[in-house]
């Protein structure tokens, strides 16, 4: 039992170090596992020392795998939160792109508008309209 | 007063490092610090019975709350990407709900005392306050990272995060984790002064009852309510609602220990 407890915990310490990035939820059971059985291996008196390190390296190797990997721990956050929020960002930047050429263009509409019929101006601004509604629905759906 | 947060890392020795991990450890070693030194003040309680305590502990929240992740979910995973290790590897790197994580822990210390032939209600009534104290400290990694994040509030306090992951950028919102910290950190206090006193109690079911207390009513200034929702309220707090009445029950039961132990020795 303190033998198994030294070998997960070098285990773990392993996996914490080198493959906390993919493998860093395994580290941290194979730690907790060593945890458990060195503690059981310490109760029972035989072999105390080995138990005692066995402790030791489980507890290193599910501090190792757990510091760089927990993202999270008491949010249900949605599944494709993670991936779609670098969407969610881009098409928020690019709909107020659109939005700011849209203001800007209006503007010079109006600053312009003596010199075009007041028709032509609503036409214009309906068109800028039109694009930035499709430019949103590109988006809404290159998001999904 | 406005707290701008700029990334949920921090970079120390040219490693970024993940503010939540940091938190979560100095949280989780203060807080079993404080349990070791409160064991250590009574007798008669072995510390490695502690330490199985909180290993089996550990393990039946690491499942109880991604199985309950995976319950509310359900519809978001894709199945098809499941033997895909890096997607597997994301999936259980994200997700996990602190309700499944304490049921998951309670039915797992349950199993340790029958495998184990433990009695574990002296030690857990000794060490409970160690928890809401652990989870305060979580709750600031959770403020830090933009996780579990409040209703958009522009008063005294806000918070804006600029580049957190789960949050929304750029707008001002309620540090209601900084709340939740404080009212564990209180709560911590409370169970401990209840652990202390002469008398016996059931000092777990007045931590589950008074946290289910609290995250009910803390659950209002929640603002990222994608996360399960049932009729009016969330998930959480029907939860907290069954948890509440649960224990209201539990302890407002009469004592079938009527009759002192008996002194024979």
């Amino acid at each position: 039992m303190s033998i198994a407890a030294l070998i997960l915990g070098i285990i773990s310490i392993v996996i914490g170090v080198f493959f906390s990035s993919i493998l860093g939820w395994l580290g941290i059971i194979v730690g907790v596992l060593g945890i458990i059985l060195a503690a059981l291996g310490r109760k029972s008196g035989a072999n105390e020392g080995m138990a005692t390190a066995g402790l030791v390296c489980s507890i290193i190797g599910l501090v190792l795998s757990a510091i760089l990997y927990i993202a999270c721990v008491a949010c249900a956050a949605g599944a494709s939160s993670l991936t779609s929020k670098a969407v969610d960002d881009a098409s928020e930047a690019y709909s107020r792109a659109i939005d700011e050429t849209a203001d800007a263009y209006s503007s010079a509409l109006e600053e312009s508008a003596d010199q075009l019929s007041s028709e032509m101006t609503e036409a214009t601004a309906d068109y800028v309209q039109s694009i930035y509604d499709a430019a949103g629905e590109y988006v809404k759906n290159a998001a999904q | 007063m406005r707290v701008l947060i700029e990334s949920p890392y921090v970079s120390v020795w040219g490693h970024l490092l993940p503010w939540y991990g940091i938190c979560i450890l100095i949280g989780t070693g203060i807080a079993n610090a404080a349990a070791l030194r409160e064991i250590r003040l009574r007798d008669g309680i072995d510390v490695n019975d502690f330490i199985l305590a909180e290993g089996w502990g550990l393990l039946g929240a690491m499942i109880g709350s991604k199985l309950l992740y995976l319950i509310l979910s359900l519809d978001e995973i894709e199945w098809s990407r499941m033997t895909d290790p890096s997607y597997f590897g994301w999936y259980m790197r994200g997700g996990f709900v602190f309700y499944g994580g304490l049921a998951g822990a309670l039915l797992a210390l349950f199993a340790a005392e029958r495998l184990h032939h433990l009695r574990l209600r002296g030690l857990l009534n000794t060490v409970v306050f160690a928890i809401p104290l652990a989870h305060g400290f979580g709750r600031i990694g959770c403020w830090l990272t933009g996780c579990c994040y409040g209703i958009p509030y522009s008063g005294f306090g806000s918070v804006v995060y600029l580049k957190s992951l789960t949050a929304p950028n750029r707008e001002p919102l309620f540090p209601v984790q900084l709340l939740e910290a404080v009212s564990l950190f209180l709560l911590s206090a409370v169970l401990l002064r209840i652990s202390r006193s002469r008398r016996e109690h059931n000092v777990l079911a007045y931590y589950i009852l008074l946290y289910s207390v609290i995250r009910f009513l803390l659950e209002f200034l929640r603002g990222d309510a994608v996360r399960g929702h049932w009729g009016w309220l969330s998930t959480s707090q029907w939860i907290s609602l069954l948890f509440t009445g649960a224990c209201l029950f539990g302890l407002l039961l009469p004592s079938q220990r009527k009759v002192p132990p008996s002194t024979m020795m």
